[in-house]
């Protein structure tokens, strides 16, 4: 992931500012967000069209054993 | 040296409802242990002297009127300080919230007061409740009462420090990804992270409002019990509540038939962990499962969870904490402390496909546990790969690599998956490395189904005294 994406993602997507607490991490923040995007990006290719997302969140419906 | 403090709710509560025993006597005791142990442990960020002296004076009033209201009545606590109590500071651990008096009490605040418990003081924390270790940047760092050159493990780091020292009967922690059980698991007492939904969260500062838990911490099984049994219940102020019907937790460890663990079928998945393990760790662990076969437990090796759910669901909690610290970031980011700033940036950076794939994936989990518990009762794992460290260690292994542990997950290696299945987790001691240092093990359950983990705990907790009675350095 290229740095200059990350910079512009914080000014022109959140309009944040690129201080220097930011700055100073865009490297390891690449190469971290990469990774973790990579890991949903292949859980998905594994997932079936009609799997819509848990509801937030209810396990009501599923039996408990007490 | 014997103190009130030593004793168990289930010990107390006679004592009290009998009036062998006074609140006003236990909560004196309480206060004093606080004073002592402080200087060591930094386990409290406000204590509540004044008024938790009042309360007891009004809870023994009450007691020796007749009005008896349970087994939490006259019973000192303490709270993590990121549940809001009405005219008391509630820092969350950070100088952003150093002067915040909440108007109102969270929503287990008031259930604590309608028990009759007595609120003593409010514990120290990893800042926002977003790390493992309880290294607090601005109140400095919680450590442990069995070693205090040691972390307590996080978040609700204070909290179960508090209660291994006798600083406080139980605690209320929160579990985003582990920060009830990890702490439970480091300073050797026993924390329950129930079923999303059980406990309200109203009313406690968030850190990530799908994967945020409520639940306590407290010496044993039972005080956790009955603890949960207080705090349970619907909720229509807090989104994330479900309205089933609570239940009292004790009563289901009266039969002892139904204590015990012959018959279960017990899940495990060495795969999850493998290469991963600190061999105190392994060993601990693998009594633990000779024990339960011993008794008549039929043990299963699983291929659920895999690490992909681990993954994966760090991106729940880190898009959710920067949706709620974003404007306090642009506005006085330095006022975090650096590792809190570092991870809470990083969740601007994922994009809003890749939560809901995640929150995807988290239903396709659930669905893939609902499965598993078709043929299991109980699944079991350690809680951490590891025992505590040294407060300040650099990096941790974790399997062949090196890491920092306040920046990478590893110490919710084994217990986030709770947090994203939304299953009752329980942590309890098994054991202890040879410098005195616990080690704790997971049981989780079906949803809604803590009786059932509380009966387990309980049937394991009774057969091995020679753990669950062992008190830390701090009492000799």
């Amino acid at each position: 992931m290229e740095i200059g994406t990350l910079r512009s993602m914080t000014t022109e997507l959140c309009s944040r500012t690129v201080n220097s607490a930011i700055e100073a991490h865009l490297p390891q923040y690449a190469v971290e967000v990469a990774d973790v995007l990579a890991a949903v990006r292949a859980a998905a290719l594994t997932f079936p069209a009609d799997l819509a997302p848990a509801s937030v969140f209810s396990l009501k419906s599923e039996p408990s054993n007490k | 040296m014997s103190s009130l403090m030593q004793k168990t709710i289930q010990e107390l509560a006679p004592l009290l409802q009998s009036k062998a025993i006074s609140p006003v006597e236990l909560v004196r005791e309480c206060l004093e242990r606080i004073e002592k142990t402080e200087p060591i442990l930094n386990a409290y960020i406000s204590v509540l002297d004044k008024s938790a002296m009042e309360t007891a004076v009004q809870a023994e009033h009450e007691i020796m009127q007749g009005r008896y209201r349970g087994p939490l009545h006259g019973i000192p606590y303490s709270a993590k300080d990121l549940y809001m109590t009405r005219g008391v500071r509630t820092t969350a651990g950070s100088a952003i919230l150093a002067d915040n008096v909440p108007e109102v009490n969270a929503a287990v605040i008031d259930r604590m007061e309608e028990a009759g418990a007595i609120l003593v003081g409010k514990n120290n924390l990893h800042e926002f409740a977003y790390g493992t270790t309880s290294e607090n940047d601005h109140f400095g760092p919680c450590h442990n009462p069995w070693d205090s050159r040691m972390i307590t493990g996080g978040s609700s780091g204070g909290s179960a420090a508090s209660v291994a020292a006798g600083s406080s009967a139980f605690s209320l922690g929160t579990d985003t990804g582990g920060s009830i059980r990890i702490p439970a698991s480091f300073c050797g007492v026993v924390g329950i992270k129930p079923t999303y939904g059980r406990v309200s969260k109203r009313g406690v500062i968030p850190l990530s409002w799908s994967m945020d838990h409520t639940g306590p911490i407290a010496k044993s099984v039972w005080d956790a019990a009955a603890t949960l049994s207080a705090m349970a219940g619907y909720d229509a102020g807090d989104v994330g509540s479900t309205d089933v019907a609570t239940e009292n937790y004790t009563a289901g460890l009266v039969d002892k038939n139904a204590v015990s663990v012959k018959g279960l079928t017990v899940g495990i998945c060495p795969r999850y962990y493998a290469g991963l393990l600190q061999p105190v760790v392994e060993k601990a662990f693998l009594q633990v499962i000779q024990w339960f076969e011993t008794n008549g437990a039929v043990v299963k090796e699983l291929s659920h969870p895999t690490r992909e759910a681990f993954s994966v669901g760090s991106v729940l909690t880190m898009a959710e904490a920067y949706a709620y610290h974003e404007q306090n970031l642009e506005a006085c980011g330095e006022k975090y402390g650096p590792s809190i700033r570092y991870r809470l940036e990083k969740g601007q950076y994922i994009p809003a496909s890749a939560y809901v794939n995640a929150q995807r994936l988290r239903q396709k989990d659930r669905q893939i546990w609902a499965a598993i518990y078709q043929e299991i009762d109980v699944f079991l794992s350690p809680t951490v790969i590891m025992p505590a460290f040294p407060i300040g260690e650099k990096t941790v292994m974790f399997g062949d690599e090196a890491v920092d542990p306040r920046v990478n997950a590893v110490l919710m290696y084994l217990t986030s998956l709770g947090d994203f299945n939304g299953h009752p987790v329980m942590s309890l001691p098994c054991g202890f490395t040879e410098g005195e240092l616990p080690i704790g093990f997971q049981i989780q359950g079906k949803p809604f189904a803590e009786t059932k983990v509380f009966q387990v705990a309980y049937a394991y907790e009774l057969a091995h005294p020679e753990i669950s009675k062992r008190k830390c350095g701090l009492w000799k």
